[in-house]
C-alpha cells in the first residue's frame, strides 16, 4: 500500500511493517474490543503512529511535507482495516446469534395456565348479553322468597293445581318464605318498583324440592319482562326467534305453540329443531324431532292488577328458559349432574 | 294422560294419522310427548285349535297339546291350569314369532320338542292376566292373526294434559278440541239401551253442603253379577295403563276416561239405613280407606256417609266397609261435582291423591253428571246383567248461569298482533261449545261450556282464538330496541370479575346453598344467624350457607379423590343470614366471591410444583380488587377473629378500608373437621354493590420533575408488617415523599431470632420544582428518626 516516493526507505519499512501487524492483530481479534485495542496499539494516545508523529518536528524541513503525507496516509488505511475488521466480527457475530439450538416450543408455558369457566354460568352470561344486545337491563332479586312474589302475584291461587308444577323447598322461619321456585319473583319486585315501560332480563339461581339422576335442587334459570302498551304476542315470537337463532344458529328453526302458565294469557312454548338429530328424531329430543327451549306468554291481567298497572292500558310478554337444558345441548351433555359436581376434570374442559 | 286414537274416532271423524293428529294437538296446547304404536311389539302370533291334550310323560305339572295352526299340526308343551279341551280356540306363538323382545323358538322341555308356545295376556304383552291361557272365543278361525281377531291395533298417545284443562283428562274433552281444530262435529257417547225398572226401596240422598258438592248425582243398578270384563274393555284399559278389575269396577274407570268425570260405586247393601249424606267431616272423624288405612277428617273434609258414618272422603277415595266386592249385586253409582280447593286440601292433607282426586281439584263438569251417571249405569247394567232401578237422583242440578264474559273483537287483535275476521273469532267460540250473544260496539257475551271452567275472563278468551288460529300462523315482528337505562345491580360487575378470574388461572365452581350446622360453625356462624329450610332434601342439607367455602372444599376434595395434583377454585355466589332478633323479613343475602387454593401450584414445568401460600391469595384478590372491583384493598393480620384459618396466616380483607372477608391458609384444625384437605389458601370477599366502583379511574399528571430515591434497611421484630412501616413512612415524610416501597425481607444470618430485615424504597420527588440535596436528605432523615423511635429499629448500613 505503501507508495514509492521521495522518503526515507526506512520509514516506508517501518510503516508497512506496523501495518502488517495491524492486520495480524486485528485477524486475531475476536471481538471488537479486541480489534479496537489492537487498532488502539497504532492510532492511540501512545500509539506506533502518535510515536511517529511527535518525530515529525525533529526532521529537517524539507522532509517534513513528505513524511507527514506518509504518516497520514498509513493512519487512513489503519483506520479503514479497523472499521473493515468491525464490520467483520459484527456480521459474524450476528451471524453467531442466529444459531445455536432451537427453542422447544413445546414446553408448558411459564406462569400459571388459563383457568375454566364454568359452562353454566357461561351460559347464563351469553343469553343474558343476547337479551342486552336487544335492550333488555338486567334485574335480580333475593333466592329467598315468600309466597306472595313466588306464587300469589304471579297468579297462583292458594290450593290450586297449578302449584303442583313445582315442588317447593319452604324456609323455616316466619312469613311464609320459601326458596324461589323460578326466577319469576323478580317481574313482580320489578313491576312493584317502577312504572311501564319495563323491559328486563332476569339469571339466577332457582329451586325445587327434587333430586335425582335429571334434577338437581338447585339449577339456573334466565326470565325476561316487557311490558308497554303496544307489545303483543307477535312481538314475543319475534324476539324469542330471534334469540332462539342467535343462540343455536340462524339456520335452526323453531316453532311456536300454545302452552299454559299461571302468570301469562296466552301462553306458549318455543321449541326448536333438535339440534343432535337435526329434526329426524333422537334420544335427546324423545323422537320428536324438536327440543323444548322456553316457555312464554303475555303477561296475565292479573299479574298486573297485583303490581298496580291498568290492565287495559299496559300489555307486554314474559319468557323463561333452563340455563342447565341450553347449556348442555350447546356442550353436548347428556348428564345434567356433572353441571353441579364442580368434577375439576369436566370443568377443565372449558376455557 | 293416555289417550287411545281407536277411542277418539268412535267419538270423532279422524282418518289423520296418528302422528299428525299428535301434531296438531301439540301445537294448540296438548302437547303430546309420545306416541305408541299398540300391538307392535307383537309380530306371528295367532290363533290356534286345541285338538288334543296329553299329560307330559315326564313332567307331571305339564301337558303337550296338540294345536291347529290353520298351517298344521303341532305339538306344544304347556303348564297352564285352564287348556282348553279338543275344539277351545287360544293364543298360540309358532317359532319365528316375536312377543315383545322375545322371539320364539323350538325347544325341548323336559325331553319333548315344543313348536312355539301357548300363552296368557301377560305373555303377550297386551293385559294383566297371567292365571292361564288367552281363551278366545269359539268362533275363531284358527291361524287367524291375534291382531284381527283381538283388535290389537291403536295408537296411545301420552298426552301431558296442563292444569287449566280437566277436560282434558278424558277422551271426550280431547275429541272436542279436535273437533275444534279440524271444524268437525263430536258424536257424544251413548250408553247402550236400557229400561229403567221401578224404583224398588227408595235411597235417601241429602247434601248438608251444597258448597262442597254443588251437585250429587246417583243411581241405583240392581242385580248385577261381578264378573271379568269383555276382553275389548280389558285391552282398552290396559292399554291406557289401568288394570282391569272387574265389569262393575272396569265400568267406572271407563267413564272416568272418556268424560274425565270420576264415579264411585257403593255396594248398596253395605250403606247403613240406604241413605247418603254429603257433609262436613266432625272433628277427629275416622274411616278406613280402600288402602286399607285409618284416615282421620277434620272440619273442612268433605264425606260422603250413610246413616251411620262416613263411607267415602268426597271426590278422594272410597271407604273400606261399602267396597265393591265379588258377591256384589246392587250398586249406588255416584257421580258429582265437588268444590276443587276442597278436595285438593283434603287430598293434601291426607297425603292421598288419586285419579279422582286428580280431576276433581282441577274441575269436572257439572253440567255433565246426568250424561255421564247414564251412561255409566247404562253400560253397568249391560255388563253386569242388571237393571237401572228408578230415575237418577239429582241433587244441587246445574246450578246458575255463570255469568257471560264480554269479548271485544278489538281486543284480541290488540293482544295477538294480529287481526281476526269477525266470522273466525265467532266460529272458534262455537266450535268450543260456547254460546255467544252479540253485545254493544261488536263486542259478544260468552257463555263458556261446562267443561271448560278454565273460561271466565277476556283473556281466556283471547287465548283460545290465538292458539286455534295457530301461533305459527303469527308475524313474528322482532324487537325495536330502546336504549334504556344502564344495568343496575351487580350483573356487569360479576361478570368482569369471573373474566378477571378465569384469566388468573381459576377454575369457576357452582356448589349447591345446603349445609349442615356443624360445618357453618366451623366458619363462625352461630345457629342463630343460620336460615333453616321447613322440608330439607336431607339432614345434612337443612340449613342455608353463610359462607361460601364447605362447597369450594369439598370441590378440592374431590379433585384430590381424583389424584389431581391441586385445585384453584372460586365461585361467585350468595350466602344467607337471618336477621338480628328475629326480625320478620326476607333472610340478608349478599353476593360474595371465594377462593379456594389446594394443593400444588404448577406454573409451567411439572416440575416446578409449589405449595399455595398466602401471597398467591393476595395476587387473586389483586386481581378482584384492582382488575374488577376498583377499589384499594389490603390484608390486615387477626387471628383472633379469623379463627378457621391458620394463627399464623389468619386475615381480614379490607376494602376500602372497611372490613370485607377474610384470607389465610385453613387451619390444620378446620380441615381435619371437615376432612377437607389440609393447607388449603381460602378467601371469602363480600361483594356489596358500593363495591362495584361505577366511576372511570382519574388521570393524574405525569411528573415533570427528576425523583430521588433513598433506601433504608433496618431489623424489624417479626410482628412488624411491611404495611405498617410503609404507612408509618408515608405519615412521617413530607408531602413530596412520592412512593414507598418495600423491595426485601431477609432472615438468618446476622439477624437475631425473631426478627427480620425488611429493606425499603423511598422515592422522593416535588410535583412543582426539583429538590435539592439538602431538603431529601432532611426529609429522609426525618422519616428514618421516626421509625427508629416508632419500631425501636436498628438501621442496616
Ligand atoms: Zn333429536
Amino acid at each position: 500500500m505503501t507508495q514509492p516516493d521521495q522518503q526515507a526507505p526506512d520509514l516506508a519499512a517501518e510503516l508497512h511493517a506496523l501495518l502488517e501487524r495491524l492486520d495480524a492483530d486485528l485477524a486475531a481479534a475476536h471481538n471488537a474490543e479486541e480489534a479496537r485495542a489492537a487498532a488502539a496499539k497504532l492510532l492511540g494516545k501512545k500509539g506506533a503512529l502518535t510515536a511517529l508523529q511527535k518525530k515529525l518536528g525533529t526532521l529537517p524541513a524539507p522532509e517534513r511535507p513528505a513524511f507527514g503525507a506518509s504518516l497520514n496516509r498509513a493512519k487512513d488505511d489503519a483506520a479503514s482495516r479497523l472499521e473493515n475488521r468491525l464490520t467483520t466480527l459484527e456480521r459474524e457475530a450476528f451471524e453467531r446469534s442466529l444459531s445455536g439450538p432451537p427453542l422447544d416450543p413445546t414446553l408448558p408455558p411459564r406462569g400459571l395456565p388459563h383457568g375454566h369457566a364454568h359452562p353454566l354460568m357461561s351460559t347464563m352470561h351469553d343469553i343474558v348479553d343476547i337479551f342486552g344486545r336487544m335492550g333488555f337491563q338486567v334485574a335480580e332479586g333475593p333466592e329467598v322468597e315468600d309466597d306472595f312474589h313466588n306464587f300469589e302475584a304471579l297468579n297462583f291461587p292458594p290450593d290450586h293445581p297449578a302449584r303442583d308444577m313445582q315442588d317447593t323447598l319452604f324456609v323455616d322461619a316466619p312469613g311464609n318464605l320459601l326458596m324461589r321456585t323460578h326466577t319469576s319473583p323478580v317481574q313482580i319486585r320489578t313491576m312493584l318498583a317502577q312504572q311501564p315501560p319495563v323491559r328486563v332480563v332476569i339469571p339466577g339461581a332457582v329451586y325445587r324440592h327434587d333430586d335425582d339422576a335429571t334434577h338437581s335442587p338447585r339449577f339456573f334459570q334466565v326470565e325476561g319482562l316487557l311490558v308497554d302498551d303496544h307489545t303483543t304476542l307477535a312481538d314475543l315470537k319475534g324476539c324469542l326467534t330471534l334469540f332462539v337463532q342467535e343462540f343455536f344458529g340462524a339456520d335452526v328453526s323453531v316453532r311456536f305453540r300454545a302452552s299454559f302458565f299461571p302468570f301469562t294469557e296466552p301462553s306458549g312454548e318455543i321449541d326448536c329443531r333438535c339440534v343432535v338429530c337435526r329434526g329426524k328424531g333422537c334420544r335427546v329430543c324423545k323422537g320428536s324431532g324438536w327440543l323444548e327451549i322456553l316457555g312464554c306468554g303475555m303477561v296475565d291481567p292479573a299479574v298486573f292488577r297485583h303490581v298496580g298497572y291498568d290492565p287495559e292500558k299496559w300489555q307486554g310478554f314474559a319468557f323463561g328458559m333452563g340455563v342447565d337444558r341450553l347449556a348442555m345441548l350447546r356442550h353436548g351433555m347428556s348428564d345434567i349432574r356433572l353441571l353441579y359436581e364442580n368434577d375439576l376434570r369436566f370443568l377443565r374442559q372449558f376455557q | 294422560m293416555k289417550i287411545s286414537l281407536a277411542w277418539l274416532r268412535e267419538l270423532i271423524d279422524l282418518p289423520e294419522p296418528a302422528a299428525e293428529v299428535a301434531e296438531r294437538l301439540t301445537m294448540t296446547g296438548f302437547e303430546v310427548e309420545a306416541v305408541h304404536r299398540a300391538g307392535a311389539h307383537l309380530e306371528g302370533a295367532v290363533a290356534g285349535e286345541v285338538l288334543e291334550v296329553r299329560p307330559h310323560p315326564g313332567r307331571p305339572d305339564m301337558h303337550v297339546v296338540v294345536v291347529a295352526d290353520g298351517v298344521g299340526r303341532r305339538e306344544v308343551v304347556c303348564g297352564a291350569p285352564n287348556i282348553p279341551a279338543p275344539g277351545g280356540k287360544t293364543a298360540y306363538a309358532p317359532p319365528g314369532a316375536k312377543l315383545g323382545d322375545v322371539a320364539v323358538e323350538a325347544r325341548r322341555l323336559g325331553g319333548v320338542e315344543s313348536l312355539g308356545v301357548l300363552c296368557s295376556e301377560t305373555d303377550l304383552g297386551i293385559g294383566a292376566d297371567a292365571s292361564g291361557l288367552l281363551v278366545l272365543p269359539p268362533a275363531t278361525r284358527p291361524g287367524a292373526s291375534l291382531h284381527e281377531v283381538l283388535c290389537l291395533h291403536d295408537h296411545v298417545l301420552d298426552v301431558n294434559v296442563t292444569p287449566n284443562r280437566p277436560d282434558g283428562l278424558g277422551h271426550l274433552g280431547i275429541a272436542r278440541e279436535l273437533g275444534t281444530i279440524y271444524r268437525r262435529p263430536v258424536c257424544l257417547p251413548q250408553a247402550p239401551p236400557f229400561q229403567r225398572t221401578a224404583r224398588e226401596v227408595d235411597p235417601y240422598v241429602r247434601v248438608d253442603d251444597p258448597a262442597g258438592c254443588p251437585r250429587y248425582g246417583a243411581q241405583v243398578v240392581r242385580g248385577l253379577a261381578v264378573a271379568p270384563s269383555p276382553w275389548a274393555v280389558r285391552y282398552r284399559l290396559h292399554l291406557l295403563g289401568v288394570r282391569a278389575v272387574s265389569n262393575l269396577v272396569d265400568v267406572t274407570n271407563l267413564v272416568l276416561l272418556l268424560f274425565s268425570q270420576p264415579l264411585h260405586a257403593f255396594d248398596l247393601a253395605k250403606l247403613r239405613g240406604g241413605t247418603i249424606v254429603v257433609r262436613r267431616a266432625r272433628d277427629g272423624e275416622t274411616m278406613f280407606t280402600l288402602d286399607g288405612l285409618e284416615r282421620r277428617f277434620v272440619p273442612d273434609d268433605v264425606l260422603i256417609c250413610d246413616g251411620e258414618g262416613p263411607v267415602a272422603v268426597a271426590g278422594v277415595m272410597g271407604g273400606l266397609s261399602s267396597e265393591i266386592r265379588d258377591d256384589t249385586t246392587d250398586v249406588l253409582i255416584e257421580c258429582a261435582h265437588f268444590d276443587p280447593p276442597s278436595i285438593r286440601r283434603t287430598s293434601r292433607r291426607l297425603g292421598l291423591s288419586s285419579e279422582s282426586s286428580y280431576r276433581f281439584e282441577r274441575g269436572t263438569d257439572r253440567s255433565g253428571v246426568p250424561r255421564a251417571l247414564a251412561y255409566a249405569a247404562g253400560l253397568m247394567a249391560e255388563l253386569g246383567r242388571g237393571r237401572v232401578c228408578g230415575e237418577a237422583i239429582d241433587a244441587g242440578g246445574t246450578g246458575p248461569d255463570p255469568a257471560p264474559v264480554r269479548l271485544r273483537p278489538a281486543r284480541v287483535a290488540r293482544i295477538v298482533g294480529r287481526e281476526f275476521p269477525s266470522d273466525e273469532i265467532r266460529g272458534t267460540l262455537e266450535r268450543l261449545g260456547c254460546r255467544l250473544a252479540p253485545a254493544s260496539n261488536g263486542a259478544l257475551d260468552v257463555v263458556a261450556p261446562g267443561w271448560r271452567p278454565d273460561l271466565t275472563r277476556e283473556i281466556d278468551l283471547v287465548e283460545e282464538i290465538a292458539r286455534i288460529g295457530g301461533y305459527d300462523a303469527l308475524p313474528g315482528t322482532p324487537p325495536t330496541v330502546t336504549a334504556g337505562p344502564r344495568t343496575q345491580g351487580n350483573w356487569e360487575k360479576l361478570a368482569t370479575l369471573r373474566r378477571v378470574l378465569v384469566a388468573r388461572g381459576l377454575a369457576e365452581t357452582v356448589n349447591h346453598v345446603f349445609a349442615d350446622l356443624p360445618t357453618l360453625q366451623a366458619f363462625g356462624a352461630t345457629e342463630d344467624q343460620c336460615v333453616p329450610l321447613k322440608n330439607p332434601l336431607d339432614a345434612g342439607r337443612a340449613l342455608l350457607r353463610t359462607t361460601l367455602l364447605p362447597g369450594l372444599l369439598g370441590d378440592a376434595r374431590l379433585a384430590f379423590a381424583h389424584r389431581l395434583p391441586g385445585a384453584a377454585l372460586f365461585e361467585l355466589g350468595k350466602t344467607f343470614h337471618r336477621r338480628p332478633g328475629g326480625t320478620p323479613g326476607l333472610p340478608h343475602e349478599t353476593w360474595r366471591l371465594g377462593i379456594v387454593l389446594a394443593g400444588k401450584r404448577i406454573e409451567g414445568l411439572a416440575g416446578n410444583a409449589a405449595d399455595w401460600d398466602l401471597y398467591d391469595l393476595a395476587a387473586m384478590l389483586a386481581a378482584a380488587a384492582d382488575g374488577a372491583l376498583r377499589r384499594p384493598w389490603a390484608l390486615r393480620p387477626a387471628p383472633d377473629r379469623v379463627r378457621w384459618c391458620h394463627p399464623r396466616s389468619a386475615c381480614l380483607v379490607e376494602i376500602d378500608g372497611a372490613e370485607a372477608g377474610f384470607a389465610g391458609e385453613l387451619h390444620p384444625a378446620t380441615a381435619d373437621r371437615l376432612d377437607v384437605p389440609r393447607g388449603a389458601q381460602v378467601l371469602e370477599l363480600e361483594l356489596t354493590p358500593e363495591r362495584f366502583r361505577p366511576e372511570p379511574d382519574k388521570v393524574r399528571e405525569l411528573p415533570r420533575f427528576p425523583a430521588v430515591r433513598r433506601d433504608l434497611a433496618a431489623v424489624f421484630d417479626e410482628t412488624v408488617t411491611a404495611g405498617d412501616v410503609v404507612a408509618d413512612a408515608r405519615r412521617l415524610g413530607p408531602t413530596f415523599l412520592d412512593e414507598v416501597s418495600v423491595f426485601d425481607v431477609y432472615r438468618g444470618e446476622g439477624i437475631p431470632a425473631g426478627r427480620k430485615s425488611m429493606a425499603f424504597a423511598l422515592v422522593y420527588r416535588h410535583p412543582e420544582r426539583t429538590l435539592t440535596e439538602a431538603e431529601v436528605e432532611t426529609a429522609h432523615a426525618g422519616v428514618v428518626d421516626g421509625l427508629v423511635s416508632r419500631f425501636g429499629v436498628t438501621i442496616r448500613k
